[in-house]
């Protein structure tokens, strides 16, 4: 009955590249939410310093330790992801609301030209490394960790087509203006 | 006539346009202008209500006159100014505003009617008949006068939009605007440089004088060169500035691929920038103002700094006989650059009695020029010194009636600017802007030495309020004069003296607006259109202004300003707009079953961002309404498949979790039991409803609740408000998942077999009655099972993580069609619901109570609830509200239509009668009628009652009964089977 039943992958046309300027899908693995209960803040800090030797980053930061990274999305409100599926559930669920977030949003990658020409065509939040911010970007709701090299950006799953569709204009118009520069 | 001294033009690149059909030569580096006057080529257009010939007034965006059309790409763009137009190969531009030619304009008869066109003419003359304004009169009006076509055809520009970000920007990038941006630039903070010219340096670019010991234009180019290469400096060349906002943010309109031929198609033709400053040192510079005299506007009259430019940068000389007429020392200079580049200079024109007269030059002083002669070209002025009038021929005159500084973006905010006696312009209100410093000519300093210290000096108090200390620098050696200008707004005379050269507004004009009591400066502007042209009356508000200071005796003060509003240019709507063209309006939402939908041929609709399957046609089929048909047959009689992911689904946890529930929806849903679902309704604080959907009950305190597809961002910005304002001591988290869960309607009285033959679990009745959740398993995968219904059958809705979507579609319909059954789109959807009464947004417009759709005991009596106290206001529970009600036509073969509104049927069809309207209709193939949802004033209590359904629109009016809102199993038999 269900032998075919097997996940499917963004069916995307990634990654692209214009000179030195690329995008591409970054896979996430895992992805929840975690909005700590009304003073549980300290102890979901806690209980993933413990567990997972990460800490619950600032709002506009995020923090990491191997490969899972925690991001600030928002007023108490943080994204965990990691490549490994992982039981979040049981060491949170006391403590914050858990939600599994893995299916709803999709990573990618975005190396930009050093003046971050292609975000400035984008996003209308003032790139400053290293900071999260949840923002609009080419009119779709998104998370936007601005990076030394570009940005990770987060779109909600159903956008994913119209986000590459907009990255890639603001890419190939950058491109072009740096060549009719040369 | 182009003359070989040297210029900042690459001469060694040749380059080919054509204006007017005719092919012409220039070099890499002119504009439009430059160009075509170094072709001898003078009279560019034609004016605007008079038709009457005109040249190149100026050099710069301030240009009334020289407004051309592009042609590129086979769209054609009016009203661009050829002052600003870089040439490129195969440029093609025509003049405007003429017929059959610019050479000979049959509408030129305007100019002889002129006596009868002044200002207000249009109000006085076609008052009658009244109908003949829009038919007639307005129709020949618009004809005659105006600007540049439009091609009329669907605009094929491409225009970017971009946001930048920096400590200071420097609005300018003349003398003040470079010292400034270095001064930033040095002491290490975020500098954007702005510049409207391809070339940075303002007046340095157009002046003979040196700085620093080196020639001004070289001193420009190397101070940029250093500037480019500051990692913490960009600079924005062809970037005008045109609007000042709220925040420290600025509009700014770059020209990319406008310049150039034919563009990569990937190269925008402008981007439209939204750049937020910390601190704005407005370096913009000043605009020379001209003098009304008699015959002002002939083609080879130009302003005098308009001639040095073109003479000094880009080697042209406007004229071969040249006289210059003033009121300051810059005429003096236009005749000093003129004699060094030798040409000839006819006579010198000041109206100041004490000044030298110029050596080799015929020197008329205490003179003025009171009236110029041509046809369509200047051929000589009328000069008069005392009582002697002097005539001169002549091809070329350069005027100079002073500066005005170009504070136009100080008034964005609504602060008008202050007049500055001593040197007779406006200057603008320091606090006009927050955040704002002015530098240099803009702010009233006007020798090059003085604008730098200003620019420098603007710039440190700038770094200070930010806390950033200051480099020190140097000041260069530079010219500095002082400026004396005696204020000259016009002469004397008989005749037409211009002022709104694009406007086509004379000093008559306003004289006659004066006769007319018009003397409040606002109304003389409305009723003389003076300042209102695209240019804003950049050439010509100020001398307008004292010109009316002197009709209506007022001091210069007092008589005031008009507005300079934005864009301080033009600025086309493709740029605002940019990035927003067609299917970029808005971002495209598709669902996980998106590829089995267009495999399947289903056409979409639009429901919000989501693109949903209308209907799914079957081989032989003809028309959507046989497949919509078909799929609610095989819904009522076996199974269907649909995809409702797009429904909003909000996850909402925490100990407080029942008490937001309670709050936020109109019934109690803290007594919802573990594992039940309830419907719900939600009231806006107003009582009005909000939307509708589920609650299902997974956790003790944990929650899934549905939105409808329309609602759902609203719903969850409602819940986060509540949560963080209204009541932030409930502790409850909300977040969406509606991404993360592709959700799958099952419905039809063989939806349970379906289900079982995909679920690990034996489903019955038992495990999961009507209104009951259900973890599930499909493989190893774990899945939400609702026992709900939006069709009237026993159906159910499961949710898998979207990765599995496409699986789970194909697997459900593989599923289905062994039952007989398959997939149902959005127009079957529509019907099954219409059928059952069940609502969406079509009804909840906004404007409805619970109890106009027959929910009021959805209200709980035993708790509070967002909207419950203004619900029970009398007026939303009046009887005479239009409520919701079912109609179905007498005639089964007549059809309803949404939007039609309803009449009772002894009443005429008017507005006064109206009693409601229909919102939502289908053709129902199980009651084989047409059938349909409306709200109907006291439509409860009128069932039964016949009523005429008209459609003014579609001229269309049918019988129809008001029956109950639900058509089919009206006891819910089917759905709890």
């Amino acid at each position: 009955m269900a032998n075919s039943f097997l996940r499917s992958g963004i069916s995307v046309d990634l990654p692209i590249r214009y000179g030195d300027i690329s995008l591409s899908l970054a896979p996430t693995g895992t992805i929840f939410s975690i909005m700590p209960f009304k003073g549980k803040t300290r102890r979901t800090a806690s209980k993933l310093k413990n567990i997972l030797n990460i800490d619950l980053p600032q709002p506009n930061l995020r923090a990491s330790s191997g490969e899972i990274i925690i991001y600030s999305v928002g007023l108490d409100q943080w994204f965990i992801t990691s490549p490994n599926t992982f039981e979040l559930f049981s060491l949170l669920s006391d403590v914050a609301a858990i939600t599994n977030q893995s299916d709803g949003w999709v990573k990618v990658l975005l190396t930009d030209s050093p003046d971050k020409d292609v975000l400035a065509r984008l996003c209308p939040v003032q790139p400053v490394v290293e900071q999260v911010v949840r923002t609009k970007f080419a009119g779709m709701m998104s998370i936007v960790c601005f990076t030394e090299s570009g940005a990770e950006l987060f779109f909600m799953r159903s956008m994913i087509e119209t986000a590459i569709n907009e990255i890639d204009i603001a890419m190939k118009s950058v491109a072009a203006q740096r060549a009719s520069n040369e | 006539m182009r003359i070989s001294t040297e210029s900042l033009l690459d001469r060694e690149s040749k380059v080919s346009f054509k204006f007017d059909g005719k092919s012409f030569l220039g070099y890499s580096g002119d504009t439009l202008a430059s160009a075509l006057l170094a072709n001898d080529e003078k009279l560019l257009g034609r004016s605007f209500k008079y038709h009457r010939p005109r040249g190149i007034l100026t050099a710069g965006s301030e240009e009334p006159n020289a407004l051309v059309s592009i042609l590129k790409n086979g769209q054609l763009t009016p009203n661009l100014r050829a002052t600003e137009v870089e040439i490129y190969n195969d440029l093609e531009a025509f003049s405007q505003n003429r017929w059959p030619s610019v050479k000979f304009d049959f509408l030129r008869i305007n100019d002889f009617f002129s006596s009868f066109l002044g200002a207000g003419f249009y109000y006085k003359t076609f008052m009658w008949p009244k109908k003949f304004w829009e038919k007639l009169y307005e129709p020949i009006i618009r004809r005659a006068a105006g600007l540049g076509k439009l091609s009329l055809t669907a605009d094929k520009s491409y225009h970017e939009k971009a946001f930048a970000f920096c400590d200071i920007l420097v609005i300018g990038a003349g003398p003040s605007g470079i010292l400034s941006a270095m001064t930033a630039a040095l002491s290490g903070v975020q500098v954007i440089l702005v510049d409207e010219d391809f070339i940075c340096g303002g007046r340095l670019n157009s002046e003979t004088f040196e700085v620093d010991g080196i020639e001004a234009h070289q001193w420009a180019k190397n101070n940029v060169s250093k500037l480019e290469l500051m990692p913490n400096v960009k600079i924005f060349k062809r970037t005008t500035i045109v609007g000042v906002y709220d925040g420290n943010t600025y509009a700014g309109l770059q020209k990319v691929g406008e310049y150039t031929k034919r563009p990569n198609e990937n190269l925008p033709d402008s981007i439209f920038w939204r750049i937020v400053a910390k601190k704005c040192i407005l370096c913009a510079g000043a605009i020379e103002r001209p003098i009304a005299f008699k015959n002002n506007d002939r083609p080879g009259i130009m302003m005098a700094s308009a001639v040095r430019t073109y003479l000094n940068r880009f080697g042209v000389s406007p004229g071969k006989k040249i006289i210059v007429f003033g009121n300051n020392d810059n005429a003096r200079h236009t005749v000093f650059d003129l004699q060094a580049k030798g040409v000839e200079v006819i006579a010198y024109v000041d109206s100041r009695k004490d000044v030298p007269e110029i050596h080799q030059v015929p020197s008329f002083i205490d003179s003025v020029i009171i009236n110029t002669h041509g046809i369509n070209l200047l051929s000589g002025v009328t000069i008069k010194t005392g009582e002697v009038k002097t005539f001169l021929k002549c091809d070329c005159l350069a005027i100079s009636g002073g500066w005005n500084p170009t504070i136009h973006l100080t008034s964005h905010m609504g602060v008008k600017p202050i007049w500055n006696e001593a040197i007779s312009c406006f200057i603008s209100n320091p606090k006009a802007v927050p955040n704002m410093e002015i530098a240099g000519a803009a702010a009233g300093v006007f020798s090059t030495k003085m604008a730098m210290k200003s620019g420098v000096y603007r710039t440190r108090k700038a770094l200070k309020s930010l806390g950033v200390k200051h480099m020190a620098i140097d000041i260069p050696e530079a010219e500095d004069e002082n400026y004396i200008c005696e204020p000259l707004w016009h002469i004397e005379g008989n005749g037409r003296a211009w002022l709104d050269f694009q406007n086509d507004v004379t000093v008559k004009d306003l004289k006659q607006s004066v006769q007319e009591n018009m003397i409040s400066i606002e109304h003389m502007k409305r009723y003389t259109t003076q300042g209102m042209a695209p240019d804003q009356g950049k050439n010509s508000n100020v001398n307008a202004i004292g010109i009316m200071s002197e009709l209506t005796g007022q001091k210069i003060a007092v008589t005031g300003t008009t507005t300079f509003r934005p864009p301080f240019v033009p600025v086309s709507i493709g740029a605002i707009g940019a990035g927003g063209a067609g299917k970029r309006f808005a971002p495209i939402r598709h669902t996980t079953s998106h590829n089995f939908n267009k495999e399947n041929n289903a056409p979409n609709v639009e429901a919000g961002l989501w693109y949903r399957p209308n209907w799914f046609p079957k081989k032989g089929e003809k028309s959507w309404r046989e497949s919509c048909d078909r799929e609610v047959e095989m819904v009522r009689s076996k199974v269907g498949v649909c995809d409702v992911s797009t429904l909003g689904k909000i996850d909402v946890q925490g100990p407080g979790s029942s008490a937001l529930l309670d709050l936020v929806y109109s019934n109690k849903l803290s007594s919802l039991k573990l594992g039940r679902i309830r419907y719900g309704l939600m009231l806006r604080e107003d009582g009005h409803v909000m939307d509708d959907g589920t609650c299902a009950r997974i956790g003790k305190s944990h929650y899934i609740i549905t939105t409808t597809t329309a609602a759902a961002g609203q719903v969850m910005r409602h819940m986060e408000f509540v949560l963080q304002v209204l009541r932030p001591d409930i502790d409850s988290k909300v977040i969406s998942v509606t991404e993360h869960w592709a959700q799958f309607s099952i419905a039809g009285p063989k939806s349970r077999d379906l289900i079982n033959s995909i679920c690990k679990e034996e489903i019955s009745d038992k495990e999961i009655p009507f209104m009951n959740f259900l973890s599930v398993s499909i493989n190893d995968v774990r899945a939400r099972l609702f026992r709900i219904s939006f069709s009237g059958e026993h159906a159910y809705e499961i949710a898998v993580p979207a990765s599995y979507g496409d699986a789970m579609i194909r697997l459900l319909v593989s599923e289905a069609k062994k039952l007989g059954g398959g997939p149902y789109g959005m127009e079957a959807l529509n019907v099954l619901r219409i059928e059952k009464g069940f609502i969406t947004h079509a009804e909840i417009d906004g404007r409805v109570t619970a109890k106009d759709i027959g929910m009021s005991r959805m209200i709980s009596e035993d708790k509070s609830c967002i909207g419950k106290v203004m619900a029970s206001r009398p007026g939303l529970n009046s009887d005479q509200r239009e409520q919701l009600v079912g109609l179905k036509p007498l005639n089964e073969k007549e059809t309803l239509l949404a939007g039609a509104h309803v009449y009772c049927l002894h009443q005429q069809p008017k507005r006064i009668y109206d009693q409601g309207h229909i919102t939502s209709v289908c053709y129902s193939p199980h009651l084989k009628s047409s059938i349909g949802l409306a709200l109907i004033k006291n439509g409860q209590n009128r069932i039964g009652e016949k009523v005429k359904m008209v459609d003014h629109l579609r001229n269309l009016e049918v019988i129809v009964n008001i029956t109950s809102p639900v058509f089919l199993d009206k006891t819910g038999s089917r759905v709890r089977g």
